[in-house]
């Protein structure tokens, strides 16, 4: 929090408004919750195209799970503070694929509580899974979570969301495109040393 | 953890999996076998990030044909498909350009060469792109986006002439002088942008048409401006860097920056290959090269093919000189030279062809040069001595003195025609075509190089009007080349036309255009009243003016006058203007009858 009467440290553009959005709904205003909404839906919608497994299908579709996802997160944020646009996506992503679990696991009561986590899936895979393979898709979130914050939200920027070098850099504070894309290169290459790490 | 320092290798593969381009992966697996397992992760993470986008478009409702959805990697908004080639600069690719709705290439420099690199090189795409001339490659724009360089152009389809040349060997003189003469023309206007192309050789220039096609109707383009830099002040004097050595004139070579008549130089060096097969220096080193050129061992054209034309070969062998001060000063004078080996024998006035409407484009030089072979034919080559194989002074030397050739001054190549219509319409016309009354009648004029045209008009009665240029309105000398002007021009953002005021006898339009102002002609249509002058403004139609359509008067004929029985003005004119060779005057004339009622 800062201190009303000093200077405001300089933040990125989308954060900026990020952050006044979210103090405004935390403040009760419904018309900054609908912006929010306005603002992530589209782009959490395009990135979860594909990631609902088949069989999870029938309990929501992706759209509504996104909704269901946004909402959950501008409801549980608490004190957190996002230091950065993309630090905020990282944050959505998480929730969305908790969302996703859980209505999986309240599709499938049989499961017996202790049972190991089947993932994502009952056993029916996403269409990325189907392309790339479930084994993949977990060595993937495994080898994230092993990834310091940075290099997290530059593999997840523009990995799976898609976004310009430009826009990574505004949501991650980077003064450059180009340093943009040394931190998603140097990003990957890390993670590619570090998925099979969760193995051992 | 791993704390290894990275492996430059397969930190280029993690450079390209985030830029989206392709990575062959069994050339990545044969260079570094020990890292086969760190790859085979990057290629899983490789296909997740392509999975990413292939769902993130199937959500944005493109189907599987539209080329978006297929693309391999974005650059910007254009989707790239399909990698065409790579070169010292970069790749290019044929991409889907969705703001043209159709495709084109794409090149993209290889890395981010630095910020200033980029600004220097985008200065010089967009300046490239300002150049529209037929036989230069549309440039459609250039920009950065996820921080590379590219530039996108038009995506041609036909043969380099290397892989003509390969295909069907030496060309014939005539046709290599007619490509000769549209390279000229496209390297003015890259040397018009204060450019110089810096690559100029056979496999940078593409003939339209199938791949493969020996038939020589094809669009000549020149393309690959990699090298092209500014010559302007304070421009990097870094064109020695560029270029394809064996092309390089000998001052680009020893360090020099690339100038318009190194373009000049190469230009030659394309010509001779073409006749030829081979290049005036042959050499397998640069340095092998550079010495070569120093003791002035260079082939001699007229030894490699003693049945081309004498004309032809002085103009290439000019071009060739080491000295950049005895070649030819710019692209123009090579074009001249090239035309005059080309240019049809002067014609009588009595038998010129009258309203010859020529196309624009390629085919009317070609129709053109076809009826000046048959008056130049080979015997002329045959009287010229062969020399054997000569050395050429060194270029510290000063050049030999030459025989005094006096190679006629070649007209400007020029294609023009007569229009009718309004708004919504248009027809060519042609020598005996009927006007009448109200009929809005201009002039679409087009050149290879910068000209003064003149239009002047003479009616039954053999009074003669200035039709263009008017002075105060329209169009103004000298017209751009490369673009085709609509005279007499415009007036604010209206165009302007002339407009046949009344019936009777015969209507004449003579056309003059030349690289200079035609004193004879300034000083003649000095005392001629110009059609902006005549009384009437507007069209008339029954009588009536009509609203909202601009006209200048002008073409007036007195209904029932008998046809000039003492010869015309504007033929004496043109006999004057065909008798001086220096005028080097392209004139045509067409006559439009305007019958009464």
């Amino acid at each position: 929090m800062t201190d009303a009467d000093s200077a405001p440290p300089a933040t990125p553009r989308g954060l900026e408004a990020t952050a006044a959005l979210l103090a405004l709904y935390r403040a009760g205003d419904e018309r900054a919750r609908d912006r929010l909404l306005a603002r992530y839906l589209p782009l959490l919608r395009r990135w979860a195209h594909g990631r609902l497994p088949a069989g999870a299908r029938s309990l929501a579709d992706t759209d509504d799970l996104v909704q269901i996802s946004l909402l959950r997160a501008l409801r549980h944020m608490g004190t957190f503070e996002p230091a950065h646009e993309g630090a905020f996506l990282v944050y959505l992503r998480r929730i969305f694929l908790n969302a996703m679990r859980d209505e999986i696991r309240r599709a499938h009561p049989e499961r017996r509580a202790g049972e190991p986590d089947q993932g994502l899936s009952d056993g029916k895979p996403s269409a990325l899974e189907q392309t790339i393979g479930r084994e993949t898709m977990e060595a993937y979130e495994a080898g994230l979570a092993l990834l310091d914050e940075g290099q997290r939200e530059a593999v997840v920027l523009r990995l799976e969301f898609g976004m310009k070098y430009e826009e990574i850099a505004e949501a991650t504070g980077k003064p450059s495109a180009n340093a943009a894309r040394m931190a998603v290169s140097r990003a990957i290459l890390r993670l590619a040393e570090v998925m099979d790490e969760h193995r051992t | 953890m791993s704390t290894a320092p990275e492996d430059p290798r397969l930190r280029s593969i993690a450079e390209a999996i985030a830029d989206e381009t392709p990575v062959d992966w069994d050339d990545a697996l044969a260079e570094t076998p020990a890292a086969a397992g760190t790859l085979g992760r990057l290629r899983a993470l490789d296909a997740l990030a392509r999975a990413s986008r292939a769902a993130a478009g199937a959500e944005d409702g493109r189907g599987f044909d539209d080329p978006v959805a297929r693309a391999a990697f974005h650059w910007g908004p254009l989707a790239a498909l399909e990698r065409l080639g790579a070169g010292s600069f970069g790749e290019v690719w044929r991409a889907w350009d969705p703001a043209l709705r159709r495709e084109v290439a794409l090149k993209i420099r290889r890395d981010a060469a630095g910020a200033g690199s980029d600004r220097r090189w985008l200065e010089e795409a967009r300046r490239l792109a300002r150049v529209r001339h037929p036989n230069v490659l549309v440039v459609h724009g250039a920009d950065v986006h996820d921080g590379r360089a590219g530039l996108w152009t038009d995506l041609l389809s036909g043969s380099t002439l290397e892989e003509l040349l390969a295909a069907r060997g030496p060309f014939g003189a005539r046709e290599a002088a007619l490509v000769g003469v549209e390279l000229c023309g496209a390297l003015a206007a890259v040397h018009a942008t204060g450019l110089v192309h810096g690559d100029v050789k056979t496999s940078n220039v593409m003939r339209e048409g199938e791949p493969g096609a020996a038939d020589g109707s094809g669009r000549i383009v020149l393309m690959d401006f990699g090298s092209a830099h500014d010559t302007g002040p304070g421009a990097p004097g870094d064109g020695a860097s560029f270029g394809t050595p064996l092309a390089l004139a000998p001052e680009v070579l020893a360090g020099a920056p690339a100038t318009r008549v190194a373009d000049v130089y190469a230009l030659g060096v394309l010509l001779f290959r073409l006749v030829t097969g081979r290049y005036p220096v042959e050499a397998r080193t640069t340095s092998e090269l550079t010495d070569r050129l120093a003791r002035g061992e260079r082939a001699a054209l007229r030894t490699l093919r003693p049945d081309l034309p004498a004309a032809f070969v002085a103009a290439v062998e000019r071009a060739l000189e080491p000295s950049p001060e005895a070649r030819y000063p710019d692209a123009a004078s090579f074009e001249r030279a090239l035309s005059g080996a080309l240019a049809p024998a002067p014609r009588r006035a009595d038998g010129m062809p009258r309203g010859l409407a020529l196309a624009i484009g390629g085919l009317a030089v070609i129709a053109l040069a076809a009826l000046a072979w048959v008056a130049f034919g080979p015997d002329r080559a045959r009287d010229e001595a062969a020399p054997s194989s000569v050395a050429v002074p060194p270029t510290s030397s000063a050049p030999a003195p030459r025989a005094a050739t006096v190679v006629p001054a070649a007209p400007p190549q020029v294609a023009a025609v007569l229009v009718r219509g309004g708004e919504d319409t248009r027809e060519e016309l042609k020598d005996g075509d009927v006007v009448g009354p109200g009929d809005r009648i201009a002039l679409e004029l087009e050149a290879r190089e910068a000209v003064h045209a003149y239009v002047v008009s003479e009616d039954a009665k053999g009074e003669t009007f200035v039709l263009f240029p008017l002075g105060v309105r329209g169009a103004t000398n000298p017209l751009a080349p490369g673009i085709r002007h609509r005279l007499p021009g415009k007036a604010g953002p209206e165009a302007l036309d002339w407009v046949v005021t009344s019936a009777g006898g015969q209507e004449t339009f003579l056309v003059l255009a030349a690289r200079r102002p035609i004193e004879r002609v300034e000083s003649l249509i000095s005392t001629l009243p110009r059609a902006e002058e005549r009384a009437v403004r507007r069209p008339l139609r029954g009588g009536v003016a009509e609203s909202g359509t601009r006209g200048i008067g002008g073409v007036v004929a007195t209904p029932g006058a008998p046809a000039a029985a003492a010869p015309r003005g504007l033929h004496r004119l043109m006999e004057a203007l065909r008798s001086d060779p220096g005028a080097a005057v392209w004139m045509d004339l067409i006559v439009l009858e305007n019958p009464a009622p």
